[in-house]
């Protein structure tokens, strides 16, 4: 079989080994990393998958780039896999991150496991990048929801939007986020503050009506001028929802 | 509670800390990767090489743009950009040192296998390319893959193609490769 080919590692290695110089139509052709990674990753479509691939046959650069990314996405695919491994281990997310609340409104809630825990083998390194891994996918998913378009609800005729200007300077003493209601009886709503770097400040549901103060002692731990986003989420009566765009306020003083 | 506005129900709130990826695991891994890959000479300097890019991948990572992305594969995917234009760069500057100082740079390298060993590897390697380029091109794409270390699975699932043709591009293709080296007087 060809795995068992002869002298099929010694061509191997002078392929992988050489360094130019290259042939000529390769040499003139620019080397795209970004596209590289794709195509290794079994991403773009199959004629760009395969334009790649010729590339990588032409140019020793190329081909060193390919077998980079190659090397880069198993490591990725390793590191993401004990990750998970590590986290159905311990089993205390939930009690250190009280990510349960979040899971509640639908939020990405990862790393789950119904079955039965491995031994728990809990250790700091891996509860840290367990933490950033969480962090980092909650971070998203919020950041997800707050950059979504913002689809319109059937029947509604209108998007959800805010009532005071993007990037207003409010009070913290009467920080009122504020939007325009939906038509629709029975529609509640659910605003989430966070900071620039997508850490939750406050999140409000059940929301009744079109405005949501933030208490005061959600701020104060920033600074007059601190930046922060939020965003509103409206579920009518029948389940749909709406989200409006992600809006900038700041603390005035 | 009683700050609270009557209007407003109790806020549910969840303390989210954000803390940085896993940069550690990314050097390590950017480490191995570059030892790998790379030619001696290059992984030589890879400490210097991977700090420079995992410098511009942190930079990267700490604008607004990237704290919004920051998923593994985001963060593995900027590694793999910074890393290729660092070794760009590298070889660049290597080329230049080569031509500059060609004598004092022959004596340094102790990784380097034997001038023979090398000068043959090369000349099958150049070799292999121009035999490549002389390929029917659906032979030319499943060899390559397959001299890049895929197997048959893999190279059948990028070109997306079905297992037993990518199977026969490859089987057909090593020949072709094989009676061009020895028509080159190349040993394959």
């Amino acid at each position: 079989m060809i795995d068992n080919a002869p002298g099929i590692e010694r061509l191997r290695r002078a392929f992988t080994t050489y360094e130019g110089p290259e042939v000529p139509n390769a040499e003139s052709e620019e080397i795209d990393a970004e596209r590289i990674y794709r195509a290794a990753a079994g991403e773009l479509t199959e004629d760009e998958r395969r334009a790649v691939i010729d590339q990588v046959a032409m140019s020793s650069a190329a081909a060193e780039v390919w077998r980079l990314a190659v090397e880069l996405q198993r490591a990725e695919g390793k590191a993401v896999q004990e990750m998970n491994e590590a986290a159905f281990a311990t089993g205390e997310i939930e009690a250190t991150y009280e990510i349960g609340e979040v899971g509640q409104v639908g939020e990405v809630v990862p790393f789950r496991s119904t079955s039965p825990p491995p031994p728990r083998r809990v250790r700091y390194r891996a509860l840290t990048a367990i933490a950033a891994l969480l962090a980092v996918t909650i971070g998203f998913g919020l950041w997800s929801r707050m950059h979504a378009p913002a689809p319109e609800l059937r029947g509604a005729g209108s998007s959800l939007s805010a009532t005071i200007a993007d990037g207003a300077h409010l009070p913290r003493e009467a920080f009122r986020l504020t939007w325009k209601p939906l038509p629709e009886a029975g529609t509640r709503y659910t605003v989430r503050v966070t900071t620039e770097d997508l850490r939750l400040v406050v999140e409000a549901r059940h929301l009744e009506t079109a405005s949501y103060q933030v208490p005061a002692d959600r701020l104060a731990a920033f600074p007059a001028g601190a930046r922060l986003l939020w965003q509103v989420e409206a579920k009518s009566a029948d389940g749909r929802t709406v989200s409006s765009p992600a809006y900038a306020v700041e603390i005035d003083r | 509670m009683s700050d609270r506005s009557s209007a407003d129900p109790a806020p549910t709130s969840v303390e989210l800390p954000f803390q940085e990826p896993d940069y550690a695991r990314l050097r390590n891994d950017l480490v191995k990767a570059v030892a790998k890959v790379c030619p001696g000479w290059l992984a030589d300097r890879r400490d210097d090489l991977v700090q420079a890019a995992l410098i511009k991948v942190m930079e990267l990572s700490r604008r607004r743009e990237g704290m919004l992305e920051l998923s593994s594969s985001y963060l593995y995917r900027v590694a793999h950009s910074a890393l290729v234009d660092e070794i760009r760069a590298r070889r660049r500057r290597h080329e230049v040192s080569l031509e500059e100082t060609e004598s004092e740079h022959a004596a340094t390298p102790a990784s380097t296998p034997d001038p023979a060993t090398t000068t043959a590897a090369a000349e099958v390697g150049r070799g292999i390319r121009d035999c490549l380029a002389g390929m029917v091109r659906d032979r030319r794409l499943a060899v390559a893959l397959y001299l890049q270390g895929h197997g048959v699975p893999d190279a059948s699932r990028l070109l997306a193609w079905p297992t037993k043709r990518t199977e026969n591009l490859i089987y057909r293709g090593l020949a072709d490769l094989r009676r061009c080296l020895i028509d080159k007087g190349l040993n394959p």
